[in-house]
Formats: structure tokens, C-alpha cells, sequence
């Protein structure tokens, strides 16, 4: 047990999507018998208990004010840093996104706090709290270790953790309304149109091969790049074929990717071809083939047509909100 | 416009790390380097510097070879002068120490006045990204952080930080402190002539023994809680594909997307 309560900042700004149930979630799996606080910040109280109220938390503080935007880096320090200057507390924890975490390491500064950034595992004893991060370009792990009455911000690193919150008794919820909050930031916000097909800096790269059977194989794939916010690629045969633009080759004569994720679809795997994608984070095969040496590099895969099987994903996946 | 560019000499393994009892990069396996990140923080001080009578001070605070590399360094890309920043007045044995940056603010205080103090987004070693945020702070100075384009706009600068599906953009009214990201620019390359300048260059020095820019009660609290950290190797997990298959499973899309969605993976 932490000496202090247990912070879950929940910036709950309606005009982005946020990951404040997943950073519950988070916290949930970490702390284990510790009672878990949370402040929202929010242009408004409206529908805050609602959303909150029941996922698993103890005490919920809700700062109001109609200015709020977390694109207001400054003014939502300000807002955050007066309430927590009053308000004894140990860890206070952040999403990892990038507003959340500009946010964060500016608390931490004002507050003259620890601050911890991506942290992956905590682990609370008697008398020390250790943070787990990735380090050395995340081939190796740091271990930050704390007096377990110190104060500290930290952001976490979700990786892998969901929304599915464990729910509880509801929450005491008090509306605290920032009556004057300082200035809003000089800063204009605009949402970034899609980039088609920039291949080599996408995160999510959709490609396809010989099992695509014909153009019409690539638009659904495009469907899929698109719907992903990703981009289109193809492997030598397909382009051969004239199925699709030679810039979306990836391999040995083409453009050499490393996304997050790698979705090959109706490819077979051949080295010329793994050369240029072999390093993507996570690789998701589908193809009709299960011996197909692709599936050796995959941490996903479906055995099946690859045109059923991108149909299918089209119709399952949402398409992800534009913020 | 004059700036500060506060960098780092990064240690990082040369060669397959090995640890030792503390959980630090053994001297045989590791090495110091300049920061990428912190090239791009120099590449964007000289930008600003050039045709316009601007210096580049570089300043630098760590081990004295991390330190001395990183300053080299700095001065080869054409950082016109090199201070290192020596104080004695952090907690011993402490790590990952967010009070750093108060000791890197006072250091700025005593070097002078900067238009533009700059840093790189984070190093590559520990990544943090905080010692920027508490500069900033603890000088009083507007803060923009991992900024990803800044322009010259008449006389004022303007500054682009991506975020994951927009932009942010405004503009600095200087004097400020700007962390900069990888993207912002193409680091200049050193030549044969500005290394062997840079090998000779005399370094200066600047020496922090007390704490001005926040209150003594408030710095010995930050510094008093500082963490230790000690590295550990990443457990070796086997790759286990997971793999559905359609024929046998009219759900198999269904439960690929759910176990995808639920590792955080789309």
C-alpha cells in the first residue's frame, strides 16, 4: 500500500478518443488492494459518473470548466497542478498518448515531482515502489525504484491492456468547478488528412501477393489500408501482374517497411520478399496455404482466402474515429 | 537569435551488454555518444544562428568522457562554444533524477541570456523527455515540447508538434525552452576540418553550488526523493503464432480482430 492515495488522471476531452478506461484497467492490474482515485478534467460534468461512477474507482473529482481542451497544454497544467498542490497523494498516473504525456511531464515539473515516463509494470512493497520501463531503444528494461511515500507522475504504457475495467461500488463523485482557469494556449489544433500509401512511415501497412488474384483483390485491400489509416503494399508478383503500382513494392527490389503491424494477405513468404517486411513489429499472415513459409515469421494468421478473409475484416473492423 | 543547447552523452552497448551487480552497462560493453535527438536540437539552434550574427553555446552535464564526447561532438556540427556543467549537488548514487533539470536550469541562468534554450526530445538511453519540462519550469520560460517543425516568421518563430492523428501549431514567444524530435530537421554532417577544430577546442566550465531558481525547501524534497534504477535484460519470449483457421472456424476473422483489439494491436 501506498502511503498516500493512488492518482488516475482521466482527461476527458469529447473532441478525441482516450484511453482514460484502459489507463483503469491498467491501474487495476497493478495495485492490487490499493484504493485508486481518480480527477477527470472535462469541459463539463455531464455524463463523467455515468462513464465512471462504476469502473472499480474509490473517489472521483471532477475539474469543470467549458474551456477544457487538452490542446491547451498550459491552461490544463494549471488546472491539474492547483488541484493536486492540495491534495495529498503518491503516484499520479497519465495515458501515454501525446497530449496526455505533455500534460504529464508539465505537472510533474510545476509539482517538483518524479516523473516516470511509459511505464510498463509497478510494483508496490512496504517500503519501495518500483517502476518498470523500457530502455536502450527497448532492447533492455529499466527498473526506477521509489521510497513508497515519494510523489511521483508517471505515464503509462498500455500495451496490451483493455477497456474491460473490473467494476465496483460507486464511486463518491464531487464536482469541482474551476471557477477561473488561467488563459487558454495560443495553439490551433487540426486533424491531419490520411496519407495514402506512404509506405515506408506508416504504421499499419496492408499488403498483398499472388493470392489477391487481380485488382480487385488490391481495392479491398486499399479498403483495408484506408480503414486502418495504413498503407498499401505488394509483393514483386503482384506488381509483375500489373495488379498495382510498382511504389507499393516491399522486398528486395522494392521498399524495405518495419510498421507496427504487417498484414500479408496471399502471400507466400518468399525471402526476396520477407527481406523488406521481416523486421514489422507484428506480422499477421493470411494465406490458403498452412505450410506457406510466411506463417513461420507471423505472430497471427488465418489459413484461408485472402479475399474472403479482407471481407470479412472490412465488415468486423470499426473504422477508427478521425481526431 | 542566440541559444543554449543543453545535450547529452547517451551511454549505450557498443557490443552484447552485459550487467553488472548494479544493473549498469559494464565500461567494456557500452560506450557514450551524443544523443541523435540532441544533433536535431543543434542542427535547429544553428538554423537559427546563421546569417544573423547567432551563437550556439552547447552545455553538457554528466560523466566527465560522456560529457567531453558529447561536447566534441557539438562542436564539430558548429556549436560555437562548450561548456560543461559541474555540480556536486546531487543526491549521490541516484538515477533516472528528475532534478536534473533544476540543476540544468541554474546553469542556463549563469551562462547568460538565450532567445532559444533547445534540448532533444529524449535520450535514447533512458528515455524521460522531462529535463526540458523542468527547465522550462524552473526558469519561468514558455515550453513547447517534441516539436516537429519550427519557422522563422518574421520575427517571431512558429512551431508544428505532431500529435497522433493532427497537428498542433502557434507560435513561441521567445525567450523559450523547445524540445525537438528527430523529425524537425537533417542534422549537418561534420567535416574533416571542423572535427580536428572541434578535438582541439578549449571547453568551459560552469559550476552549480547552490539552487536560486526554486525555493531550497522544495529542491532538497525533489532531490531527496530521487529514484535508483538498475537495468535488466528483456526475458527471451518465444514466438507463438497464433493462427486461425477458416475453414474449420466461421469465426475465425471475428476472433483474430477481438485478440487483436485486446493486445492493443489495432
Amino acid at each position: 500500500m501506498t502511503k498516500q492515495p493512488i492518482y488516475l488522471v482521466l482527461l476527458a476531452d469529447p473532441k478525441f478518443e482516450d484511453k482514460n478506461l484502459n489507463l483503469i484497467h491498467f491501474a487495476q492490474d497493478n495495485f492490487d488492494g490499493n484504493d485508486l482515485n481518480a480527477v477527470v478534467i472535462a469541459p463539463s460534468d455531464q455524463g463523467i459518473e455515468e462513464k465512471y461512477g462504476t469502473a472499480g474507482l474509490k473517489e472521483i473529482d471532477i475539474l469543470a470548466y467549458a474551456q477544457f481542451s487538452k490542446i491547451n497544454l498550459a491552461q490544463t497544467t494549471n488546472a491539474l497542478s492547483e488541484y493536486f498542490a492540495g491534495q495529498a497523494h503518491s503516484l499520479i498516473l497519465f495515458a501515454n498518448d501525446k497530449g496526455a504525456t505533455s500534460i504529464a511531464k508539465r505537472v510533474a515539473a510545476e509539482l517538483k515531482e518524479n516523473f516516470i515516463m511509459q511505464v510498463n509494470q509497478l510494483t508496490v512493497t512496504t517500503d519501495s515502489i518500483v517502476a518498470q520501463k523500457k530502455a536502450e531503444e527497448a532492447t533492455m528494461l529499466q527498473q526506477v525504484t521509489l521510497a513508497s511515500d515519494a510523489n511521483a507522475v508517471m505515464t503509462c504504457d498500455m500495451t496490451g491492456v483493455n477497456e474491460q475495467v473490473v467494476t465496483g461500488s460507486a464511486a463518491k463523485v464531487a464536482v469541482k468547478a474551476v471557477d477561473n482557469p488561467a488563459q487558454a494556449d495560443q495553439v490551433d489544433y487540426s486533424a491531419l488528412p490520411l496519407k495514402k500509401n506512404d509506405l515506408e512511415t506508416a504504421k499499419i501497412v496492408v499488403s498483398g501477393g499472388r493470392g489477391m488474384q487481380g485488382p480487385e483483390g488490391f481495392e479491398l485491400l486499399q479498403q483495408l489500408a484506408d480503414k486502418l489509416h495504413g498503407s498499401l503494399g505488394a509483393s514483386r508478383v503482384a506488381v509483375n501482374a500489373g495488379w498495382v503500382d510498382k511504389s507499393t513494392m516491399v522486398g528486395q527490389t522494392g521498399k524495405v517497411v518495419a510498421p507496427d503491424v504487417y498484414i500479408a494477405v496471399g502471400i507466400s513468404g518468399a525471402l526476396q520478399h520477407t527481406v523488406g517486411m521481416d523486421q514489422s513489429k507484428c506480422i499477421i499472415a493470411i494465406n490458403t496455404d498452412p505450410a506457406a513459409p510466411i506463417f513461420k515469421l507471423a505472430d497471427y494468421g488465418i489459413i484461408g482466402d485472402g479475399e474472403t478473409v479482407v471481407k470479412q475484416l472490412l465488415s468486423e473492423l470499426s473504422a477508427p474515429v478521425p481526431s | 537569435m542566440n541559444s543554449l543547447v543543453f545535450i547529452k552523452g547517451v551511454i549505450v552497448p557498443t557490443t552484447k551488454p552485459e550487467l553488472d551487480d548494479q544493473g549498469q552497462l559494464t565500461a567494456e560493453t557500452s560506450g557514450a555518444i551524443l544523443n541523435p535527438a540532441d544533433k536535431n536540437a543543434i542542427e535547429a539552434a544553428l538554423q537559427l544562428a546563421d546569417g544573423q550574427n547567432g551563437t550556439v553555446t552547447v552545455a553538457s552535464y554528466g560523466s566527465a568522457d560522456a560529457t567531453e564526447k558529447a561536447l566534441r561532438a557539438a562542436l564539430a556540427l558548429g556549436a560555437t562554444k562548450a561548456v560543461t556543467v559541474n555540480s556536486d549537488l546531487l543526491k549521490a548514487g541516484a538515477d533516472n533524477n528528475s532534478a536534473v533539470g533544476v540543476i540544468l536550469a541554474e546553469a542556463a541562468k549563469k551562462l547568460g541570456d538565450f532567445d532559444v534554450i533547445f534540448t532533444g526530445d529524449q535520450a535514447l538511453d533512458m528515455p524521460q523527455g522531462y529535463v526540458s519540462a523542468s527547465i522550462a519550469n524552473s526558469l519561468g520560460l514558455p515550453y513547447f515540447d517534441d516539436v516537429n517543425a519550427l519557422n522563422v516568421d518574421g520575427d517571431q518563430l512558429s512551431y508544428v508538434t505532431l500529435w497522433e492523428k493532427g497537428e498542433l501549431t502557434g507560435k513561441v514567444q521567445t525567450p523559450a525552452v523547445i524540445s525537438v524530435t528527430e523529425d524537425i530537421n537533417k542534422p549537418r554532417l561534420p567535416s574533416f576540418k571542423t572535427k580536428m577544430v572541434a578535438k582541439r577546442a578549449e571547453i568551459e566550465a560552469v559550476t552549480v553550488d547552490s539552487i536560486t531558481v526554486i525555493d531550497q525547501a522544495v529542491w532538497d524534497q525533489l532531490n531527496s526523493e530521487a529514484p535508483t534504477s538498475r537495468l535488466a535484460f528483456i526475458p527471451e519470449q518465444k514466438k507463438q503464432a497464433v493462427i486461425y483457421k477458416l475453414a474449420d472456424d466461421d469465426q475465425a476473422v471475428n476472433k483474430l480482430v477481438d485478440q487483436l483489439q485486446t493486445q492493443g494491436i489495432l
